[in-house]
């Protein structure tokens, strides 16, 4: 028992789940930035331009209350707009040096849009800050506090010169425009401010990674072993690197569910290694038996959509009761509130016969039973 | 509706149906209809424009899009599996034997299609003949509020 942790841990939950509040189909966009920051991994973001990429990762960065850089990158932009100027007062000296204050290398977390228009100068520098968490240029060596960068592109690319630093992006998430069945909660959300209420910090996520650190990943190794034998009958490889390095991903995970040692449960995240959107949809169908018993109660839609297996789906109704009850206006009689209830209670219902209810979602349902009761 | 007891058992379904009506037996019938009442209120008309139903003595059901399928605690939602068009089972709950068993079953007792088939009073079956599903109108929901105990 570690009360700080603990209370961390509380903190980056609530937060997270204010953080998805109106926002339509991109929990799983905000879990994954959550976890890569834990992990301390990167994450790619892949989906056409005006699909709330950007809003999403602002969320995290403004409840996380992190010092943030932001770019959209073209073909012409200057490596000194990503990481600085060079400073004239040394340059006078002879010493050639980066003013790097708000610049990338100075961010906790970073975002970066379009990152593969981005120059071979600015792409081959950000290898060494998103690898080494150090910028190098010139006579400029500093270390970069960077916790997570999250990159977006419109699409994977193709060049194999792009190859390695796609490769330095462990997860990667898909993102597609909000299907018909979601338009009205789109238009819905699209119009309601929102604002950081509910709040974590660096500090929080420093100590969540450091307990990441400590979880003995032990006992999911032979799991993860088997899953990737999995993929590789399904034709699905990934290189000894990602393999390897998605053990910190698991850590992760179980941190965030305040668990000391990764298991079976923990598996998940290991969809979300696969770079393509094709090959991920090829791993869930594979994986489906092995990942049957993964979950997170945190990250529970990040855990739901990578299984569909009722556990994580359980969680993921769970966790979805509990951010709408807590929206302002959850009190309200108004019919809008009242449908979006009964299409929870619906769905709940739909998913899990009274005897089969997990006893965190059967707690869950019973509050939005009594709020559906009130007049 | 009629009753037969064949070897059979529900099992959780690993994956759950999509949604294409509810159905309530016992005394949720009069909650369901109630329910649906309400949704006529809400929209300001006498005859449910998406909502279908069909009543025996002792089940209700309704059928429609799932966005305007009403919520009552204590109902079973129904669905559809894609090799069984016509039945309509429960979304969380799947019998244990092949579909061409059970359409051979539900062939064998006469039952007509569409219908939908629920777990009933003491491990039995219910089947409930749903061709027979209209429109739900006010005047009658009012009149079936009336005569519920």
């Amino acid at each position: 028992m570690d009360p700080a942790l603990d209370a961390a841990r509380e903190r980056f939950r609530h937060a997270l789940l204010h953080a998805t509040r109106g926002l339509v189909e991109r929990e799983v966009l905000v879990e994954l930035v959550a976890l890569a920051a834990v992990a301390g991994e990167h994450l790619l973001v892949i989906g056409p331009p005006g699909t709330a990429k950007s809003e999403a990762v602002r969320r995290v960065a403004r409840v996380l209350s992190g010092t943030t850089f932001e770019y959209l990158l073209g073909r012409f932009t200057e490596p000194s707009e990503i990481f600085g100027p060079v400073d004239l007062r040394r340059l006078r000296e002879g010493v050639v040096a980066t003013e790097t204050a708000g610049m990338l290398p100075e961010a906790e977390l970073a975002f970066l849009d379009e990152i593969f228009l981005g120059s071979t100068a600015i792409l081959n520098t950000l290898l060494g800050i998103l690898n080494e968490r150090t910028f190098v240029r010139g006579h400029t060596r500093v270390s970069c506090p960077l916790r997570v960068c999250v990159a977006a592109s419109n699409a994977v690319p193709a060049d194999e010169s792009l190859a390695a630093l796609a490769d330095r992006f462990l997860l990667r998430a898909f993102v597609e425009p909000v299907p018909d069945r979601r338009l009205e909660d789109l238009l819905e959300g699209g119009l309601v401010p929102w604002s950081p209420s509910s709040r974590t910090s660096i500090e929080d996520l420093d100590l969540l990674a450091d307990a990441a650190g400590r979880v003995d990943v032990g006992p999911a190794r032979s799991a993860l072993a088997e899953a990737v034998r999995t993929l590789r009958r399904s034709g699905l490889h990934l290189s000894d690197r990602r393999i390897v390095k998605t053990q910190r991903l698991l850590a992760a995970a179980a941190a965030i569910d305040g668990r000391v040692e990764a298991g079976e449960r923990d598996l998940w995240p290991l969809l979300y290694v696969l770079p393509t959107a094709e090959e991920q949809a090829t791993a869930r169908e594979a994986l489906r038996p092995l990942l049957d018993r993964a979950s997170s109660s945190v990250l529970a839609s990040a855990a739901s959509g990578a299984t569909g297996g009722l556990e994580a789906r359980a969680d993921e109704l769970a966790r979805r009761i509990e951010g709408l009850l807590a929206a302002p206006g959850a009190e309200d009689a108004d019919s809008a509130r009242r449908l979006e209830l009964e299409a929870l209670a619906r769905t709940v219902d739909a998913t899990f016969a009274p005897d089969a209810l997990p006893a965190g979602l059967a707690a869950q349902r019973a509050r939005l039973v009594e709020a559906l009761s009130s007049p | 509706m009629s009753d037969a007891r064949p070897m059979l058992r529900w099992t959780p379904h690993p994956e759950p149906l999509s949604m294409s009506g509810i159905a309530a037996s016992g005394g949720v019938r009069g909650v369901l209809v109630a329910a649906c009442l309400r949704r006529l209120d809400r929209l300001g008309v006498d005859e449910d424009p998406e909502l279908i139903g069909v009543a025996s003595e002792s089940t209700v059901v309704v059928l429609g899009p799932v966005d305007c399928l009403p919520w009552v605690d204590g109902a079973q939602m129904l669905g559809i599996q894609a090799d069984l068009p016509a039945l309509h089972l429960p979304t969380n709950l799947s019998p244990n034997v092949p579909s061409a068993v059970l359409l051979a079953w539900i062939g064998s007792v006469g039952a007509r299609m569409p219908c939908a088939l629920l777990p009933g009073d003491g491990g039995g079956l219910a089947l409930l003949p749903l061709d027979g599903a209209r429109r739900l109108h006010r005047a009658e929901l009012s009149t079936r509020i009336a005569s519920s105990p």
